[in-house]
């Protein structure tokens, strides 16, 4: 049996720990307050423009056409992933990636080169490890996720778009709840327009649109890409602080338990040496009479 | 007949309340429009500039520099979806002033493709309204 001493330095050690996992639990946890606030106010405008687009659709018809939407034979792919910097959340990165390697080779299976955009400083060593062709890093994406940088990130995927890929996705930890997130791949370019409401009350030609369609539908379009990019940041950064939440939680309770195991072990041991002790005192005394 | 309709102002991260309101004047891509209630259902792109907004009951108004996306009127309401909505007391002007010495500066020098004029006098627009909006 392990003596007094090792067992009360292992309990502190213990200790310290809990208290760490503890401290962690509670910035993520006000940190998960922000983000989750965060993704509830985006959706008002979101559920707004996606029925504005319904609308627009069964107004104008199917004649229009943009760059945006040409869907031609993949080559090759760029995957964005959007990762954490920083570990401790649990399996919320291990999920994305065991996505991602899934993704991989059903493209590969298909003879689809792909690519990889690594956000995060998680997902840059995840490539690294798989030696996939890691085109571009950014680290930081998910600290604050903000329009700006939405923006930038569309920018640079538009960029290589149609020249050099046919095709690009976005794999993001899908924000259920705090203790649900879902690995997510959702294809961004090219896009696709369609009729998202059931709103049979709007038929062709009854919304006066200005100015023509065929002048704006680019923008249009590019502001859907930056929303679906905004929405999965913010998704990312829920997902984030949430995992963390729950896994430092459970961390603490389990630390709890082990400190638990451990004054049990203690305090037997305490009891053991005194007992010893007793004999010792006892057989002495009995030996002198 | 309405004697008003309800104005969703909205951004990508930010909605503000809903409210009655008389009239909206409104930067559309095209140049400006006033919505009044009943108007027909429409949806236009929005443009940089000014947007002024008439509260039904009290004919207060309400100045926001308005920036980017879509106007949308159907029935009563009326959305506007836009990348920057910012009431005039909200306005950062010292920032504006500083990105209008900026892009000034940039626009000068040198010559520049196409795509990045575009983005530049879209700066210089915006800046240009931040700071008569504000001050």
């Amino acid at each position: 049996m392990a003596n007094l001493k090792d067992i009360k330095r292992r309990i502190g050690s213990v200790k310290s720990t809990q208290k760490i996992t503890n401290a962690m639990k509670l910035v993520s946890a006000a940190k998960f307050a922000r983000a989750n606030a965060a993704v509830l106010a985006s959706r008002p405008y979101s559920e707004a423009f996606s029925g504005m687009v319904g609308r627009l659709l069964a107004t104008v018809g199917s004649n229009f056409e943009s760059g945006l939407l040409k869907a031609q034979e993949e080559q090759k792919v760029l995957l964005v992933i959007l990762a954490t910097d920083r570990g401790l959340c649990g399996g919320l990165n291990s999920n994305l990636f065991k996505r991602a390697g899934q993704f991989i080779e059903e493209k590969a299976s298909s003879g689809v080169e792909v690519e990889i955009f690594a956000c995060g400083r998680r997902a840059i060593s995840y490539s690294k490890k798989i030696n996939n062709r890691c085109v571009e890093k950014r680290e930081r994406v998910l600290e604050k996720p903000n329009v700006e940088e939405a923006q930038e990130l569309c920018a640079s995927f538009l960029k290589d778009f149609d020249e050099s890929y046919q095709s690009v996705y976005v794999l993001y930890p899908k924000f259920n709840s705090a203790l649900d997130q879902t690995a997510e791949v959702e294809q961004i370019l090219p896009m696709t327009l369609e009729s998202t409401t059931d709103d049979d009350s709007v038929n062709e030609g009854d919304i006066i649109v200005e100015p023509d369609f065929s002048q704006f539908i680019d923008g249009l379009l590019r502001r859907k890409l930056l929303g679906s990019v905004y929405s999965a940041l913010l998704n990312g950064a829920a997902s984030e602080h949430g995992a963390r939440m729950t896994a430092m939680d459970s961390a603490t309770s389990n630390a709890q338990d082990v400190i638990k195991k451990l004054t049990l072990q203690y305090n037997r041991a305490r009891q053991a040496a005194i007992t010893t002790e007793l004999t010792e005192i006892i057989s002495g005394a009995e030996a002198l009479n | 007949m309405a004697t008003e309709f309800n104005l969703k102002l909205l951004t990508p991260s930010k909605s503000r309340d809903e409210v009655k309101s008389t009239s909206v004047v409104i930067p559309g891509s095209q140049g400006y429009m006033t919505i009044l209630p009943d108007h027909a259902a429409l949806i236009s792109e929005l443009g940089i500039g000014e947007m002024v907004v008439t509260h039904s009951g009290n004919s207060k108004t309400d100045k926001y520099f308005l920036s980017g996306g879509f106007l949308e009127v159907i029935g009563d309401n009326v959305f506007v979806m836009a990348e920057h909505i910012e009431l005039d007391s909200e306005i950062d002007v010292s920032t504006a002033k500083k990105t209008l010495e900026e892009v000034t500066s940039q626009l000068s020098k040198g010559s520049k493709s196409p795509e990045e004029l575009t983005k530049l006098s879209g700066q210089l627009k915006e800046a240009e309204y931040r700071i008569k909006i504000g001050s």
